[in-house]
């Protein structure tokens, strides 16, 4: 006890200071996630005194195909979002290294300009690229190639490629700015040794170079992947909160929308929503473990 | 000292007139009746309804009219009901929305007694009121007859040689609908909606009145198959975002020219075809809708379908009830009232009264001098009643995206596509039950 007094005594000027995050955190975070969970155990009553029901929102989710359906949607999206995202940055990154020093800046800047648009007016934007026959994909890239115009919002095949597609053009800048940042603070000496040493361009870029920018690239995949299984104000812009056709474009957070808003059941919208926890959470323990064992081995 | 007594004075008399001010609006916002509409045209609508209001019953009365999108007040709606903040007085629900909050006890006024008092009872369509009704009682007014009519192009069919008087059956539809295709011409935009609406015509319903889904499954079925045959043919045309609801996108199939007609409710003739196709002023006209027949090709269907319109409802924590209730009233009964929400492009009226006014039945250059009136009037006794059920707002909304858009493309057969749909809205992915 005396001990904890002294401690409060000590760190009594660090505590206040700290003491705005947590009171942050508890009113902000901690609140709402607390009462997310009361709610997910509640019936689907929409209006007046709600009953406790336990886990049975959880247990019918289980049995609930569509629930099921939007899991390996939004897997599917989010793996695509992250593989193009960071495979681009990662060019264009090493592009924008390569280009005049004056040129940096701007190409910079007009890549990152996409990430700073709020979601719904970029999904407003893409409602005109996206659009039938006459949408700018169809009309640039589609027709020109010799192909059939595609309907891309409507045509259950391409529903998933046009929120990728998205998805992929509003976070390739960003993360190429993340990258490119990682990339210029490599240390000059380390890779002239290794290029004295003989090492070649392949080895250097995934013995040394992937190596030392992997806490960027881990961070990059982090915020992707919260990102993609929070994914709801576009495809809800494009598909008016619904799948779109087969539930091509289901995604979870669309489908929680769905119970509440559409099905009137708040206690099971809530349900979908924390089920993304372990999801996500899995996958984030993968993406934060997964340089220990690429590179084990390699010591910089 | 003066100045002290200055400034005391001066103190004085601006707390006493903040105090005054701040009584003042507790008064009225007090006896103010909150108001939720659900489109930015029908807040114009209901703001002038509430100085007529003033004008002719009550110059007391206070009314905060407030307009959200046709999607966003559902979601706002919830909400507020949810955490009992907030909360409006009247509502105006589309029909589709308000199937939601019948699941357990519906938060809206039983206003069953109060109907039958006004006369309302008899004056209104009843299939429009039923629409409203739970167990019974009365918890809505329906605004509009939402009776549907095929929209089609007066300049088109002249240059194609059609005349309205040719569509008299579905049959008669597809045969010329062929002969157009064969001239690089679809007939009729497509919308998801559609199935519902022409499962009603033929007299069935996605739920029956016990609650069963799709209660004549080899009729829906058929009906699907048939709006499937009409797109594969091309003798429909499903708009870009497949959807006809979507006047940004539709109306640039329109301008084009690429469908020669649009089947649609009364209020998508006053409202949405005069919005995105200003320009086509007197080119439009109207037919009821073609019938369908039996194997000896007699009639065996009505003329028309019923889809979706906005009911008014009070929120039953509300604080206003009787001052919502005749603000209510009146905007059904005025014949002022009636006429306007027509003219002003917001619905066709349920109150039969109204069907009288030389104002409703007059032609309309926009339709090329047809009169919707006359023709709504005709069809009124055949539009048929829409089974409410709580899984409604999510099987409408499961079957808008999901399921007939995907037979157009080529995906499965309709048979499976309903069994999938019905397996998916009776099973987890529906509406959620109630424990």
């Amino acid at each position: 006890m005396l001990r904890y007094a002294g401690f409060l005594r000590i760190n009594r000027g660090r505590l206040l200071l700290a003491a705005p995050f947590f009171l942050f955190l508890l009113v902000f975070w901690a609140m709402p996630l607390g009462e997310g969970l009361l709610l997910s155990l509640e019936s689907n009553t929409l209006w007046g005194e709600s009953s406790f029901v336990g886990f049975k929102h959880y247990s019918e989710l289980l049995q609930d195909s569509r629930y099921w359906h939007s899991v390996a949607n939004t897997s599917v999206f989010a793996l695509c979002t992250i593989t193009f995202s960071i495979g681009l940055a990662m060019l264009f990154a090493h592009g924008i290294r390569l280009s005049l020093k004056g040129l940096q800046g701007p190409l910079t800047f007009a890549l990152v300009v996409p990430g700073l648009c709020p979601p719904t007016v970029l999904a407003l934007l893409f409602l005109l690229v996206f659009h039938g026959k006459e949408g700018l994909l169809n009309r640039w890239f589609i027709e020109p190639l010799g192909f059939e115009s595609v309907n891309w919002l409507s045509d259950p095949d391409f529903i998933m490629p046009a929120i990728v597609i998205q998805a992929v053009w509003r976070w390739t800048g960003f993360m190429t700015f993340f990258l490119l940042c990682a990339l210029n603070a490599r240390p000059r000496d380390v890779l002239d040794a290794a290029a004295i040493d003989g090492v070649n361009i392949w080895q250097r870029f995934y013995k040394i170079t992937l190596p030392l920018i992997s806490p960027t690239i881990t961070f990059c995949l982090i915020y992707l992947l919260v990102d993609c299984f929070a994914q709801f104000a576009g495809s809800y812009v494009l598909f008016g909160g619904s799948g779109g056709a087969n539930d091509a474009g289901l995604l979870l957070v669309t489908y929680a929308y769905q119970k509440a808003f559409v099905g009137g059941g708040f206690g099971s919208g809530a349900a979908v929503s924390l089920s993304i926890l372990p999801w996500l959470a899995g996958m984030l323990i993968l993406v934060a473990l997964a340089p220990r064992y690429l590179w084990k081995g390699v010591k910089m | 000292m003066r100045s002290t007594i200055i400034r005391f004075t001066m103190r004085s008399k601006t707390l006493f007139l903040v105090l005054l001010s701040g009584i003042a609006t507790a008064a009225v916002s007090a006896e103010s009746v909150k108001i939720w509409i659900s489109s930015q045209e029908d807040k114009i609508y209901y703001d002038n309804m509430v100085r007529l209001y003033q004008q002719e019953v009550d110059s007391y009365f206070e009314a905060e009219v407030q307009a959200f999108g046709f999607r966003e007040m559902p979601d706002k709606l919830a909400i507020a009901l949810k955490t009992q903040t907030n909360t409006p007085d009247i509502i105006q629900l589309d029909e589709v929305f308000f199937g939601m909050y019948l699941q357990d006890e519906a938060p809206f006024v039983d206003l069953t007694e109060r109907v039958i008092e006004a006369g309302l009872k008899e004056d209104i369509m009843p299939q429009r009121l039923e629409l409203f009704t739970q167990k019974g009682r009365v918890l809505g007014l329906p605004q509009s007859m939402s009776a549907m009519l095929i929209y089609y192009r007066r300049d088109l069919f002249e240059q194609y040689g059609l005349s309205p008087s040719e569509f008299k059956t579905w049959d008669d539809l597809v045969d010329i609908g062929e002969e157009l295709v064969a001239q690089n011409q679809s007939f009729l935009a497509m919308d998801p909606s559609y199935f519902e609406i022409l499962l009603r015509q033929r007299g069935s319903d996605l739920f029956s009145e016990t609650g069963d889904l799709l209660p004549d499954f080899d009729l829906a079925v058929d009906t699907l198959e048939f709006l499937g045959e009409l797109a594969q043919k091309r003798i429909g045309l499903m708009p870009d975002r497949s959807s006809i609801f979507d006047p940004v996108f539709f109306g640039g199939d329109v301008a084009n020219n690429e469908i020669v007609a649009i089947m649609g409710a009364d209020w998508y003739g006053l409202d949405m075809i005069q919005q995105f196709s200003s320009d086509l002023e007197g080119e439009w006209g109207m037919m009821p809708l073609p019938v369908w027949t039996d194997d000896q090709g007699n009639p065996n269907s009505v003329r028309t379908s019923t889809f979706a319109g906005q009911g008014l409802v009070i929120y039953k924590g509300s604080q206003s009830i009787d001052a919502s209730w005749e603000f209510m009233k009146f905007v059904m009964t005025n014949k002022e009232a009636n006429a306007q929400r027509f003219l002003q492009g917001n619905s066709f009226p349920a109150y039969k009264p109204a069907f009288e006014d030389i104002r409703i039945l007059q032609p309309q250059p926009f339709f090329g001098y047809d009169s919707m009136g006359q023709i709504l009037v005709d069809l009124a006794p055949e539009v048929p009643r829409v089974m409410m059920n709580p899984r409604r707002p999510m099987a409408v909304f499961m079957i808008r995206e999901g399921m007939l858009s995907s037979i157009m493309y080529g995906e499965g057969d309709a048979r499976v596509a309903l069994e999938r749909f019905k397996e998916q809205l009776e099973g987890g992915g529906g509406p959620p039950d109630q424990n």
